[in-house]
């Protein structure tokens, strides 16, 4: 068979002709030919759903995204969907921000526990070890031995994407034997620091959720306890919140909105048919909306009727993040 | 010598020998000519290999459209909606041709269009839409099925 490239007067470009012995055949092929530039300008104004589409349409589509993270979910409609594991092995259900529920294997978060979760990247811990995960692409990022086998009465937080070189990870911890602990990872460090906090100097409460903003973690407690500790000057602070008036002198934190009950306001145990003996713990996530930071706290839901049966959830940006196979927290 | 607001004409041919006049202020909708207008090179006939003569008179319509004055914001909304009201051959074509002539605005809404042809769409409906040969192995197309049942039950 002959093949070869011809310029047709009628048609823009590039298509193919193969000639067999006996007729002519134009077989015209143009999309799949597209300059991957194009492709890639393309994939990058698609959802997390068109985007698992368009890579599953050719070879040269699924090369020429391979950039694409669906950006556009945290543009477009910056309210997080609701990812619950756990109950099943791997499987896990997802509900996007029409309660529309998606049923997902997800190996990554098998007897796992969810840290901390941000624009699309999830930290977590599973059996000693800790890593982020974006369980829509599977993309894994393992990080340096952490000193504890277990966390208990614990919040965490990063800074910025894993992939990114300013990438700080934050855990406190606290048991009654140890105390009050700070766990920071350093990208491109191999061991974790860990900071000692004196209980009654940094009084907190059941710790709540932490958070990072302009170069500072926030650790909150139930009540209106904030530890701060920046990175820059590895020190930590201890604050009261109190409510916002023109005589306050107190330290400004960076200003946020909180969602302390999001789930609970927006009544989502019904939205999801979920019944009243259900339990849910779920962890909590920074949404960005046109230039204003809402922290989406961590919830603990209790079931109003017995028997009691436990949901482990997380509010998850959906993105496609697509990762080297030689991607490592190293520098 | 600086010319911003000349009567002067940009000759254009497309690939088939078509030949189109506009004024410069038309024609420097395009960077790619406007780089040229800009180094001197457009005082004769530019030839256009790329663009054939039914996509290149689209493409001046819209660059035409974007210099007129009396054009309301809602009349050049409705202009550039039905602009892209094309099949997937011509709307190839001016894909590309907007790139090559780099006329932004009209690159940014073919990109949008192509986009919201694949909304909705599972990989095989948008292979037929846009006359695409799937070239994945059985097994690689089993594992992304497999990644992808999720979204697509």
């Amino acid at each position: 068979m002959l093949k070869f490239t011809l310029l047709e007067p009628s048609c823009i470009n590039y298509g193919e002709i193969e000639i067999n012995t006996n007729n002519v055949e134009v077989v015209t092929r143009p999309w799949s030919n597209l300059p991957p530039h194009l492709l890639s300008l393309i994939a990058d104004r698609l959802g997390i759903i068109e985007l698992l589409s368009f890579r599953g349409v050719c070879k040269a589509w699924q090369a020429a995204s391979s950039a694409a993270s669906a950006k556009i979910e945290t543009t477009s409609n910056p309210e997080p969907w609701l990812l619950f594991y756990g109950e099943e092995g791997s499987e896990c259900h997802l509900y996007n921000t029409s309660q529309r529920r998606y049923t997902m294997s997800i190996p990554e978060l098998e007897e796992a526990t969810c840290l901390a979760s941000n624009q699309g990247w999830l930290l977590i811990f599973k059996e000693g070890t800790m890593f982020f995960c974006c369980p829509f692409s599977h993309a894994k990022i393992d990080l340096p031995k952490f000193p504890l086998t277990y966390l208990s009465g614990h919040v965490s937080a990063f800074s910025s994407p894993p992939t990114s070189s300013e990438c700080t990870v934050a855990a406190m911890h606290r048991d009654h034997k140890s105390g009050l602990e700070l766990y920071v990872l350093y990208r491109g460090a191999d061991t974790w620091t860990r900071i000692k906090l004196d209980s009654i100097q940094y009084k907190l409460s059941a710790l709540r959720m932490a958070t990072y903003k302009d170069e500072e973690f926030h650790f909150f407690d139930k009540k209106k306890g904030v530890v701060t500790f920046s990175v820059k000057d590895k020190s930590c602070e201890r604050y009261t919140i109190v409510p916002e008036d023109n005589s306050t002198t107190g330290k400004r934190l960076p200003t946020v909105v909180c969602k302390y009950n999001h789930f609970e306001r927006s009544d989502m145990k019904k939205k999801l048919g979920l019944g009243e003996d259900v339990s849910i713990s779920i962890c909590g996530t920074l949404v960005r909306n046109d230039g204003i930071d809402i922290i989406v706290f961590s919830e603990d839901i209790e079931a109003d009727e017995e028997p009691d049966y436990h949901l482990t959830g997380v509010w998850i940006q959906p993105r496609f993040f697509q990762v080297s196979s030689n991607q490592s927290w190293s520098l | 010598m600086s010319s911003s607001k000349s009567n002067k004409i940009v000759k254009l041919e497309s690939s088939d020998n078509k030949t189109f006049e506009v004024e410069e202020a038309v024609a420097v909708q395009s960077e790619t000519l406007k780089n040229m207008v800009d180094d001197g090179c457009a005082n004769d006939t530019i030839p256009l290999p790329n663009v054939n003569g039914k996509i290149l008179e689209m493409v001046l319509g819209w660059c035409k459209k974007h210099v007129d004055e009396t054009v309301t914001g809602d009349e050049l909304n409705k202009y550039e909606a039905d602009f892209l009201d094309l099949d997937q051959a011509d709307l190839y074509g001016l894909l590309m041709a907007a790139n090559f002539l780099n006329v932004k605005g009209l690159l940014d809404r073919v990109l949008q269009r192509v986009a919201d042809m694949i909304k909705g769409k599972k990989p095989e409906e948008i292979r037929r839409i846009f006359n695409i040969k799937n070239d994945f192995t059985p097994e690689e197309e089993e594992e992304i099925r497999l990644e992808n049942a999720w979204a697509f039950d």
